[in-house]
């Protein structure tokens, strides 16, 4: 297969936040699929537990509470693509009126938008640590498994803080005309 | 100022920082974000947003996004494409315009795989251009029916919009899907009847090979066997009236597909039936399918031995990248939709046109013309989740004298095709793009040009789905 679009068709110089986050990114497409290899598992157990087969091994059937795996899974999957997709500079914007700009002037006035962006996951990262605080106080629990939540919010949050340092860095490389 | 004024101010504002090169999911982050502290001060937003973005992405159904699209990101790794595109070849090439024909085809088929259009879109243009260039079709052609294809990706199901918008709106996926099917076959349908007239019209845009002289590859029976045994079956099933004939109908496409693909492609495709037929049949939820699709579509892939270490890792961080994008801008519009919620906006709009005596027909025309308008300048899921907060409820209002329920995913399906107008019409298009950064030696005007044709079939297929809501509902009817 040629690779035209992915991380690999701007290979050679890979800038290090680039490398750190995809390997951030990677991790989190790993919990993805391992919730899906739950469902999956879950699926063929509650399948087998209908099938004509059941009374043979009883003890197989459905994962209980698989949802909440996949719930879990699904935040911490998500917070860590979010600073991979900011590296790799995959935000959607529209330059259907700037597009008769400079590149130098685009690059400036993106990494302007960079700062802003950084200053707003950071106020959000400083709210995400105070409702981590609550979570652990409370020490609540989910539902089905009894799993404590707030871990889960910690890591969110410290993605949430990786991704307010990737935006920092993109906006200083953009600045200085290395992106 | 009054809330609605209030965010008829942020809408503007928005929209301003969008011109500006903010990043659409930011600015909806920030003025949404701007828009609460006005109206309900600063200490009830920092306290929403101690907790919101965890709460809202430690979500089930949204699990189906990033699962999606690593089924289509290891599909595309894996080679799918190519075959799929091959097997549409023996099928379609000795019409006039059939290996475009054979594009389309094999796009409806990955269709069934992978829900985004971006996606199918590069997958084709890598596997099927040089192949039709060699067969000497004209280069805006193949562009534009490799970018018109690449729709299909979100207009058969599963499909990522379709997930969004079942998100934004809370509606049931599994009928979105439903809904989708046969709107998405009739796109596919009309796509081969313009190719068939562009070609009748302007031969020399697409030259009819003359008999390949490479040695057929010897094909086995099974397949033909294992469609006729199936189609048997259900043929004993209806006539014993197991099945009522619609049901059958739908049935019979099963061995009707696996009849024409290639025993290479064979896996693949029935992934996808299971996936998106155990939706349909409510055999499993959307996650679950999902899930079944991407870890089936990676065994296959290493069955198969097409699936490297590293084509993996590429799945992965293209996963990765995708739906962070999408994630970045659904953040966004939460809190955009809390503010527009605080401002009594929605409401406020679906009282006012649903009291002012507009037709319902009139207001959604409207609708879907302003999205064409949007369309061209901006991007289509940040349009869709910018205005439903808005069009939805005013949508909810009016009376299309059927259940709100059902006018809901009519509606939904109604939006999905405007997108795919979006993507491939100028001055903007996405796909249009996508392929021209692998057709180098196609100028984009002609890519716009060749795709023309295509809109207006589009453009017919909305308006027949306007005055049929059948054409969407009668599946979702038939499987409830």
């Amino acid at each position: 297969m040629s690779e035209l679009s992915g991380p690999d068709a701007r290979q050679g110089r890979v800038p290090l936040v680039v490398r750190a986050s995809g390997v951030v990114a990677v991790l989190g497409g790993l919990i993805s699929l391992a919730t899906a290899v739950v469902v999956v598992l879950s699926v063929a157990g509650r399948w087998f537990r209908g099938s004509a087969f059941a009374s043979l091994a009883p003890g197989i059937g459905p994962i209980d509470g698989d949802f909440e795996y996949v719930k879990m899974g699904t935040a911490i999957a998500v917070f860590a693509f979010l600073p991979y997709a900011q590296a790799m500079r995959s935000n959607i914007v529209v330059d259907t009126f700037t597009n008769k700009l400079s590149t130098r002037t685009v690059d400036r006035i993106d990494a302007f938008w960079d700062l802003v962006y950084a200053a707003m996951m950071g106020v959000l990262t400083g709210c995400m640590v105070l409702g981590t605080r609550d979570f652990l106080k409370s020490g609540e629990t989910t539902m089905m498994l009894q799993f404590v939540v707030w871990p889960a919010i910690a890591v969110c949050t410290l993605l949430s803080g990786v991704l307010t340092l990737v935006a920092v860095v993109t906006a200083v490389r953009l600045a200085r005309g290395q992106a | 100022m009054s809330g609605v004024t209030v965010a008829a101010v942020g809408f503007l504002a928005m929209l301003v920082l969008i011109a500006v090169r903010m990043p659409v999911g930011l600015s909806m982050l920030v003025v949404g974000a701007a828009g609460y502290i006005h109206l309900s001060g600063l200490q009830p937003f920092l306290a929403y947003m101690k907790t919101n973005p965890y709460q809202q992405f430690s979500n089930y159904t949204l699990s189906v996004i990033p699962l999606f699209v690593l089924m289509g990101a290891l599909a595309e790794r894996g080679g799918i494409a190519g075959a799929l595109f091959r097997s549409a070849e023996s099928a379609f090439g000795r019409f006039r315009g059939g290996y475009a024909m054979a594009v389309i085809g094999a796009c409806t088929a990955f269709g069934a795989i992978c829900g985004s259009s971006v996606a199918t879109t590069a997958t084709f243009g890598r596997a099927a251009l040089p192949e039709l260039d060699k067969y000497g079709y004209d280069g805006g052609l193949s562009t534009g029916v490799i970018a018109v294809g690449g729709t299909l990706g979100i207009l058969i199901p599963p499909s990522v919009i379709l997930v969004v918008y079942a998100i934004t709106t809370e509606q049931n996926i599994a009928k979105l899907f439903q809904a989708a099917l046969i709107p998405g076959l009739l796109a596919a349908l009309f796509y081969c009847i313009v190719i068939a007239v562009v070609a009748r019209r302007n031969p020399q845009l697409a030259p009819v090979a003359e008999r390949s002289q490479e040695p057929r590859r010897p094909k086995t029976l099974l397949p033909k066997l294992l469609a006729a045994a199936l189609l048997a079956a259900i043929a004993v099933q209806f006539a014993r009236g197991a099945v009522g004939l619609e049901h059958a109908a739908l049935m019979a496409l099963v061995p009707v597909l696996i009849a024409f693909v290639d025993v290479a492609v064979m896996p693949a495709i029935l992934v996808a039936v299971i996936v998106v037929g155990g939706i349909y049949g409510g055999i499993f939820t959307p996650t679950e399918g999902a899930a079944v699709g991407a870890v089936a579509m990676l065994l296959i892939g290493l069955a198969q031995r097409k699936l490297s270490a590293g084509d993996i890792l590429l799945a992965i961080r293209q996963t990765a990248e995708t739906s962070g994008m999408i994630f970045i801008i659904l953040l966004g519009a939460e809190v955009f939709g809390a503010f527009l919620a605080l401002s009594h906006l929605p409401t406020a709009a679906a009282e006012t046109i649903a009291g002012s005596g507009l037709s319902p027909h009139m207001v959604l025309v409207a609708m879907m013309v302003l999205y064409i308008l949007l369309g061209a300048v901006m991007d289509e899921l940040a349009m869709i989740l910018l205005t439903l907060p808005v069009f939805f409820p005013v949508v909810q209002g009016l009376d299309f004298g059927m259940p709100p329920d059902e006018v809901g995913i009519w509606f939904g399906i109604l939006v999905l095709m405007v997108v795919g107008v979006g993507l491939v019409a100028p001055p903007i298009g996405l796909n249009v793009f996508v392929v021209s950064a692998i057709a180098k030696g196609v100028p984009i005007e002609r890519t716009y040009r060749g795709v023309l044709p295509f809109v207006g079939a589009d453009i017919v297929r909305i308006a027949l789905v306007i005055l049929f809501p059948g054409t969407a509902l009668w599946l979702v009817r038939l499987l409830a």
